[in-house]
């Protein structure tokens, strides 16, 4: 009843207007399972450090909190550890990216150095494709 | 006569004395620079040669904005030059007023190499083709005429148009042709498949560029034919009927039934730059495009023969094909100074 009071609603329409806000949230909620994003993060020297993948964007973003004091190198392994691509981290940025649209499905190690220590991260490329 | 009169005769004398000593018509012949080993350009550059003046005045309208009726959008609002000179933002193209037009704007690439223009060859010369753009309501919307008339009314224009073709008075013809020459410079040949196939030094496809090539050559030179990476003509490539738009392609400007849904094939060149890929922008990512010619064409009456099978790559061969596909991707090309906002 107080929902009639409220809303400029028809006792008989409220049916109606329940099943539209269901079937919006219902899209809602699939649009959010459409586009999934994972987060992992790691330290390196206590600076955490996160790993984004994003299924929709092809590619994996290494994002900082803050400003990157000293260069890091950014490297994509392939299972077997072949080096595929190595990207710097520049100095002075919070953010830098690796590019997976010519990445086959499959399992890849992400490596991120300072030069004298490294941590790495295992991602999983799926693509619709 | 009163004297009034003439001090009006004599200062009109002397201007036009002053204006002939500071302009000279001289314009400066320019080669259009393209790779010896593609074919010759379908333009006919004796009528509408390419020069200095020519180019730079046309590069001038591409970027003047009262070309539209509210004088906000130009011919660069869609295409701009850092992606391939289309727009990436949006599915379809954005006119005057906010308005939105019905397709995406294609790619202006290798177009003294095109016989037709837009995606429904609307335009079969270059010379004519930005006459619809300027006068659709959804895109520039502005009379011709009254185009002309507000650049002649300009201090820049009547000079800039003496210097190209050695009149002042303007003219739509001149107008076009100034477009046009600009546009003509538009030559992608410097990505890396350019430099592959010239057997640059140090220059060589990777194992994985190779294997799409190899993809691409089986299936998708057909239409897509090497070096522009089109066959310059239409094909319905079986994409699912838009039901709002309700595009039917070449067939509304022929009304014959096998133009039913074809559309201009465009360049594959710096498709990289190029997304939203289709009439009507459908595809955002190349993996979408490789995915619906793999595994989602629509059949129908007027389907391009060459993909009633479909084309059924496995995933490796998809990926490949997108890497070969961004070998296409020509940096010089987008980053061109020679085609950006003219400052001076």
């Amino acid at each position: 009843m107080s929902l009639i009071r409220i809303l400029p609603i028809q006792k008989t329409n409220i049916l109606k207007h329940l099943l539209i806000i269901l079937w919006i949230f219902t899209s809602l909620t699939c649009l959010a399972q459409d586009q999934t994003e994972v987060k992992k993060t790691v330290l390196l020297e206590n600076m955490p450090i996160t790993i984004i993948q994003d299924s929709n964007s092809e590619l994996i973003a290494i994002q900082i909190s803050g400003i990157l004091k000293r260069k890091l190198i950014v490297s994509i392994l392939d299972n077997n550890g072949k080096l595929i691509e190595n990207k710097i981290f520049r100095k002075g940025s919070t953010i830098c990216h690796i590019e997976t649209q010519t990445l086959y499905n499959g399992t890849y190690t992400i490596k991120i150095s300072n030069g004298k220590q490294s941590v790495s991260e295992k991602v999983t490329i799926e693509k619709e494709f | 006569m009163q004297i009034k009169q003439w001090v009006i005769l004599c200062l009109s004398f002397f201007s036009f004395v002053l204006f002939g000593l500071n302009e000279t018509f001289a314009p400066t012949s320019i080669p259009l620079e393209y790779p010896t080993d593609w074919p010759e350009p379908t333009y006919d550059f004796s009528k509408n040669p390419l020069t200095e003046e020519g180019v730079f005045l046309g590069r001038k309208l591409f970027y003047e904005p009262l070309l539209s009726k509210n004088n906000m959008v130009s011919c660069s609002s869609c295409h701009l030059s850092f992606t391939a000179f289309t727009h990436v933002d949006h599915a379809l193209s954005h006119g005057i007023n906010d308005s939105i037009g019905n397709r995406n704007s294609l790619a202006l690439i290798n177009l003294a190499w095109s016989e037709h223009f837009m995606w429904d060859g609307a335009a079969h010369h270059l010379d004519v083709q930005a006459l619809s753009p300027i006068s659709d309501p959804k895109e520039l919307g502005e009379d011709f005429n009254v185009v002309i008339q507000k650049l002649q009314k300009t201090s820049l224009y009547p000079s800039l148009f003496y210097q190209a073709f050695g009149d002042s008075i303007l003219t739509g013809e001149y107008l076009l042709k100034a477009l046009s020459q600009f546009q003509l410079t538009f030559v992608s040949a410097n990505s890396k498949y350019d430099k592959v196939m010239r057997k640059e030094e140090g220059v060589s496809f990777t194992t994985q560029e190779e294997k799409g090539y190899q993809v691409f050559k089986k299936n998708c030179s057909s239409c897509h034919i090497e070096p522009l990476f089109t066959n310059g003509g239409f094909e319905n490539n079986g994409l699912a009927k838009d039901s709002i738009l309700n595009d039917l392609g070449r067939f509304s400007i022929t009304q014959n039934p096998e133009d039913l849904l074809r559309f201009k094939v465009p360049t594959l060149r710096n498709i990289k730059y190029s997304f939203p890929y289709m009439h009507d922008g459908r595809f955002r990512k190349l993996s979408q495009v490789i995915n619906h010619y793999s595994n989602d064409v629509i059949p129908s009456s007027t389907l391009s023969p060459l993909l009633t099978e479909g084309l059924n790559l496995s995933h490796e061969e998809k990926v490949d094909l997108l890497a070969f596909l961004l070998t296409l991707s020509d940096k010089k090309f987008v980053f061109n100074q020679n085609f950006t906002y003219p400052k001076n």
